[in-house]
């Protein structure tokens, strides 16, 4: 989520820097992936006003202009921008300013005429925005001032990783209570006071009341949403990430983005008879605001009317309902929708929202109304229109309920290793809003605030003094050798010997993906069974391998192509004969090809041969210390006539062979010879 | 954009109490410590390779050179 | 007689360019009828005074000849010694013919350490499958159906309702089934996320170790760490640090971070925020 940090110092403003405060964050769990300037730096730049504007005498596409910055005397600029005019408010950088981009503004001549200044565009300014021409400001932009302060440039976007345990840090209010618990100032939430009046001119109701606990709904009568989003709301959004759209739809992503209650509105004038919170039938379809039809599932939450469904709850709301421009009545929506119902709907449908999002890492039930009125001030505010009252449909009996947790000092030493002060304990609980039902000097009963539905159990009311106290800080202790701990690690020393054995015969490790292509397990053990991805990469990594040979190939294959034709390979690891643990086991495989040695300055070199690699392989067995017999056998990877079975107390553990000329000439392989066999032994 | 100086290496914690609960350790007598790593970033970091993938490229070049 | 014999013998002998002509000279005068065995053999006709004497002056011959031919031969094993060390002169400089060493997989070659690092502190090695079941992977690690974390794995699914691991915390759960407390474990090996691009791969390693004691605590948990770390660098003042993030199997939860190795916080390729392999 990004946030912009004058939005975050409206809320909570501590005497630190936006760096400073921003490493605080993530010490604090909140983890700050960047922190963006809105504007690079720059200055001398200022609002002007076109006083005239005329063509240059000797070039066409130039205009001379007369240009107010506020200073005793106006500024004569030469300007080539289409959409130069008259009386038009534009950003002008003055005579010794140096813009992001290097350009330093000089007096100049152009054409014979001197120029003053330069009018610019946002994106010479190195900030986002249109660059079609230059910027045209809003007629009431105040003469000769700061472009950094006119369009509040001194800002900039922290971009916060938030882990799934805080849905309730999705927010500008959300991170401002962090940081008030952080530097303890104090915070509290503003009241948005809403005039309201009469019952609500669509009839509301919930059947499923598990999934959607609080349903609110007011209608708004009499909007103008033909009007422009303040710049101050447009530019919240926008470095927040959002996209501008209608006001009414600016208006509640920005209750989103600073409350963290996804909203919606339906024009109430398409809405057919009365609303229903209902389950969808199999087969329902609803076209949705991103123009996409989607078949619903029964099990997906939707908000209906008396003929449609006119959104998927908590997810996106459909086209057909959906405000315009020319929108005059609207029908408010705030709910709360329970996390586990709403879990992976998006998905499912291949969307992801602002709003499920949220919905799926869970919302605060205790914001709903005060979103509401929110939103209903800020639309009366900016569109106008007569709010009715709240129509509240709430299944008290199905919100989350809040637990009473006990912690003792002697729990938190336990887990911590070291004591915390109680009285510095009590006083962070407070900061974070925590509830504190009883109290004696070692241990508290905790009530965590409806936002925090992630403290459930003691160990998180642990966590929560760590972090506030500073995982850093905290003490670091020896681990001591417990006498039951068995001291002498089992290390894998059988793998490793035989690894350093093959490494000593010139053998090259290699670590290959365990899923290969059906391809390659058709062609190495066709009989094998095939366990295929539900979801795989891609085609070529689609079937778990069930022998070792399928990477060994590919990767010889790939070496031969770099030119690297004598080369030695093995690999270790599991093969799969089913997906139950018992039918996975570890197998050695290896594989050589090429020459004997290294072709060279003495002695023709002479190909690898079957006796090569079985004299390789009995070097490996004869470290189990057990009799191993080669017997003739058929493999259908291997060379009839070359091929041969390992066997140990009757038993078959292995196979070596030459490669069979087919699937050598299938998979434009020179000859080689492998071997693979079980890694534990019967 | 800021410069990320420090890098993230691993990941641990109390193992949580719903975890020793599901395999029958008393979560009140026990406590678990749990830690995990990534070890092609421990790797790279070692060995200063810049490309994950070359891990599992299985060029000859590559793996001699480490 | 032998007088004349023994000056013969010793131009010969010093003419003799190989060991085989010295031979044939050492059979000509001292073979069974060499020229000096048969003045030997002709004592007989002699008188018994003067046989004695005789015989004394053919012995003293016999003697000297020998001399002469193992100094000749000597002479002439050294010329023929140099002579092949000459020809057998060789550029020790071009690279020797044996096999070419292999070599281990640099994974492998980092599990090695981390796994001999953590042997020290009593951690025992432990593997388990990597086609997981969900019990194993999710649930029994408080991932319940419908978690966040869930989605956030990227999980490769099979018909059957199996999952290849997303890590090897299944390794843990099944190690606390079958063994009792306390315990010290790692579980290396690969895990899998259904994710690829420049930095991620859908297969990759992981060691995960886990602690089970009745005395464990977190600040032992940030001290091994610390340790591990500092020997794994082979930095003694290696900066760690801790902050707080979130697994769904560990209440309190954090992250260590350190300061990049390769580029020394200057920001690189390796320890950008995009470099990051999830845990």
């Amino acid at each position: 989520m990004n946030i912009s940090t004058t939005w975050l110092r409206e809320w909570i403003s501590p005497k630190v820097s936006d760096e400073v405060l921003a490493e605080q964050l993530t010490m604090a769990g909140l983890e700050v992936e960047g922190i963006t300037s809105v504007a690079p730096y720059f200055e001398k730049v200022v609002v002007g006003h076109v006083l005239s504007c005329e063509k240059h005498p000797d070039a066409d596409k130039l205009n001379l202009c007369q240009v107010d910055v506020g200073e005793s005397e106006t500024l004569q600029i030469i300007c080539g921008a289409k959409n130069i005019r008259t009386d038009l408010k534009v950003i002008v950088a003055t005579v010794g300013a140096i813009l992001p981009n290097g350009l330093k503004i000089k007096k100049a001549k152009l054409r014979g005429i001197e120029s003053f200044g330069m009018i610019c565009s946002e994106s010479e300014l190195g900030i986002a925005g249109n660059s079609e021409g230059i910027s045209e400001l809003d007629a009431d932009a105040p003469i000769g001032q700061n472009i950094r302060k006119h369009l509040n440039l001194d800002d900039n976007i922290i971009e916060l990783d938030i882990t799934p345990n805080r849905g309730d840090c999705f927010s500008v209010l959300g991170v401002a209570r962090e940081v008030s618990a952080n530097y303890l100032i104090d915070f509290e939430l503003p009241n948005f006071a809403v005039i309201s009046q009469g019952i609500s001119s669509i009839a509301t109701s919930v059947s499923n009341t598990i999934a959607c606990p609080k349903y609110l709904t007011r209608s708004i009568l009499g909007i103008d949403n033909s009007v422009q989003t303040p710049q101050w709301m447009a530019d919240k959004l926008m470095r927040s990430g959002q996209s501008l759209h209608s006001p009414v739809v600016d208006i509640t992503n920005f209750v989103l983005m600073e409350l963290g209650q996804p909203m919606h509105a339906f024009d109430a004038d398409k809405v057919q008879g009365a609303i229903e919170v209902r389950n969808a039938k199999s087969g329902e379809k609803v076209e949705l605001l991103n123009e996409s039809t989607v078949e619903l599932k029964d099990d997906t939450l939707v908000i209906a009317d008396d003929n449609s469904v006119l959104a998927i709850a908590g997810v996106m709301g459909g086209l057909a309902s959906a405000t315009l421009n020319n929108t005059n009545n609207i029908l408010l929506e705030s709910a709360f929708f329970e996390p586990v119902s709403i879990a992976g709907k998006a998905r499912n449908y291949g969307l992801h929202t602002e709003s499920s999002l949220r919905f799926e890492r869970g919302v605060d039930f205790g914001i709903t109304e005060i979103a509401m009125d929110r939103a209903t001030q800020l639309i009366i505010e900016i569109c106008g229109g007569k709010a009715s009252d709240v129509k509240a449909c709430i299944d008290k009996s199905a919100l989350p309920k809040l637990p009473a947790i006990n912690i003792t000092q002697e729990k938190i030493q336990k887990v911590l290793g070291f004591e915390l002060d109680s009285d510095w304990i009590t006083e962070k609980f407070q900061s974070l809003g925590f509830e504190i039902n009883q109290q004696s000097n070692n241990s508290w009963r905790i009530t965590p605030p409806s936002f925090r539905f992630d403290i459930r159990i003691p160990a998180d009311l642990i966590e929560e003094l760590a972090r506030l106290y500073g995982y850093d800080k905290l003490p670091v202790q020896k681990l001591s050798l417990d006498a039951n701990i068995n001291v002498i690690a089992e290390a894998q020393i059988d793998k490793y010997e035989v690894m350093q054995s093959l490494v000593a015969r010139g053998y090259q490790e290699v670590i290959t993906y365990s899923f290969i292509s059906e391809k390659y397990h058709d062609l190495i053990s066709p009989e094998a069974k095939k366990i295929v991805l539900s979801n795989p990469i891609s085609a070529e990594l689609s079937t778990m391998r069930s022998s070792l040979w399928a990477g060994l190939l590919q990767t010889l294959e790939s070496n031969q192509r770099r030119g690297h034709s004598d080369a030695r390979f093995f690999e270790i690891g599991l093969c799969f004969a089913g997906v139950e643990a018992s039918k996975q086991s570890n197998k050695l495989a290896g594989s050589i090809t090429g020459n004997r040695f290294d072709a060279q300055w003495s002695g023709e070199p002479t190909p690898v041969d079957f006796f090569d690699v079985k004299a390789d392989l009995e070097s490996i067995l004869a470290l189990t210390g057990a009799k191993f017999i080669f017997v003739a056998g058929e493999h259908s990877a291997l060379q009839k006539g070359q091929t041969a079975k390992i066997v140990l107390d009757g038993k078959q553990v292995g196979w070596m062979g030459a490669l069979s000329p087919v699937v050598a000439k299938e998979l434009s392989l020179p000859k080689c010879y492998l071997f693979e066999i079980n890694l534990k032994l019967p | 954009m800021q410069k990320n100086r420090l890098v993230g290496v691993l990941g641990c914690g109390v193992v949580h109490p719903n975890v020793l609960n599901s395999v029958k350790i008393d979560s009140e007598e026990y406590t678990g410590l749990a830690f995990g790593m990534g070890v092609e970033r421990l790797a790279m970091l070692r060995y200063g390779v810049n490309d994950l993938r070359l891990f599992f490229e299985n060029d000859i070049r590559f793996l001699k050179a480490i | 007689m032998v007088d004349k014999i023994l000056d013969g013998a010793k131009s010969a002998i010093e003419k003799a360019q190989s060991l085989a002509e010295l031979e044939n000279l050492r059979v000509s005068i001292l073979g069974k009828s060499g020229e000096l065995t048969v003045l030997l053999k002709g004592l007989g006709k002699l008188s018994a005074e003067e046989r004695p004497k005789m015989g004394g002056i053919i012995n003293q011959a016999k003697v000297s000849v020998q001399d002469l031919l193992t100094e000749r031969k000597n002479i002439l094993e050294t010329i023929a010694l140099e002579k092949r060390l000459l020809e057998e002169k060789i550029d020790v400089s071009l690279p020797g013919r044996n096999v070419e060493m292999g070599g281990l997989h640099p994974v492998t070659i980092t599990l090695k350490r981390i796994q001999s690092l953590f042997a020290k502190n009593g951690f025992k090695v432990e593997t388990g499958p990597e086609i997981e079941d969900d019990f194993h992977n999710f649930t029994a690690l408080n991932i319940p159906k419908h978690h966040p974390a869930r989605a956030m794995h990227d999980t490769f699914y099979f018909d059957e309702g199996s999952v290849l691991r997303t890590h090897t915390s299944p390794v843990q759960i099944r190690t606390m089934e079958n063994q009792k407390p306390p315990l010290r474990i790692i579980a290396p090996g690969r895990v899998y996320r259904c994710d690829s691009d420049i930095t991620h791969t859908p297969m990759f390693h992981q060691v995960e170790g886990l602690i089970v004691d009745k005395d464990a605590n977190f600040a032992q948990l940030k001290g091994l760490l610390i340790d591990f770390l500092r020997a794994y660098f082979e930095k003694e003042d290696l900066k760690v640090r801790f902050r707080p993030s979130y697994f769904p199997f560990t209440e309190p939860s954090a992250e260590a971070d350190i300061e990049c190795v390769i580029c020394g916080g200057e920001g690189c390729r390796v320890c950008k925020k995009t470099g990051w392999l999830e845990y």
